[in-house]
């Protein structure tokens, strides 16, 4: 259960850091292009959206896998 | 407002919002057709893959919605500070959702649940790049 509960930690916890890290970047950038070529703004906003998208995808289906050992494989722990 | 003083500012061409909207309800929509189509499968397999979907669907459109709300070069901070709270609200969205499933719903098919958020979630790519190839179109 120890095991478990330290396993859905890592899980959540090194996707979120990961995602915070990608979108830190991410928004540094978008600056940083709005600032250098303002007109390219509303494209770079654009861009953005897409590349949030790709970056979160599979730390939310590692949400989705720690929750499911958290509520279904072990669901004492969660009592 | 300073360079308003001085006449009109270099970049004056309007920007348009994208079709959030019309993305995220034909992302409904594909989903519910989905979940019907499954039906002559089972019920429960249907139910899962349709509670899978909705949990990429929603925070998504959530997202979405926070990621377009300010547009511009001079609301780029903003457009910024939006993502983030997005993105936030999103991860938090999920896991409440997720919890709120696996510990309420039954019976649930597991594997239909996974497989209808992969897939909504890979939809939701789609969209996004035609979105923003559009804009790439659109600013040319």
């Amino acid at each position: 259960m120890g095991l478990a509960l330290i396993a859905v930690s890592l899980l959540i916890g090194l996707g979120a850091a990961g995602t915070a890290v990608g979108f830190g970047l991410l928004g540094g950038k978008l600056l940083e292009g709005s600032a250098r070529q303002p007109e390219m703004a509303p494209m770079l906003q654009g861009k953005m959206f897409l590349i949030a998208g790709l970056l979160d995808a599979v730390p939310m289906i590692g949400v989705g896998i720690g929750m499911y050992v958290l509520f279904v494989l072990v669901p004492g722990m969660a009592a | 407002m300073a360079q308003r003083q001085g006449g009109e500012p270099p970049t004056a061409a309007p920007i348009t919002r994208p079709p959030l909207l019309k993305i995220y309800g034909l992302q409904a929509l594909i989903l519910v057709l989905v979940a019907t189509s499954l039906l002559l499968v089972d019920l429960v397999t249907a139910k899962s893959a349709l509670i899978g979907g909705l949990i990429s669907v929603l925070p998504n459109a959530y997202f979405a919605r926070l990621a377009f709300r300010h547009r511009g070069a001079r609301a780029a901070s903003a457009v910024a500070q939006s993502f983030y709270r997005g993105e936030a609200g999103k991860f938090v969205m999920t896991a409440v959702l997720f919890a709120l499933v696996f510990s309420s719903v039954k019976p649930l098919q597991v594997e239909a649940v996974f497989l209808a958020f992969v897939a909504m979630t890979l939809t939701n790519t789609v969209f996004a790049w035609q979105l923003s190839n559009q804009r790439v179109t659109g600013t040319r």
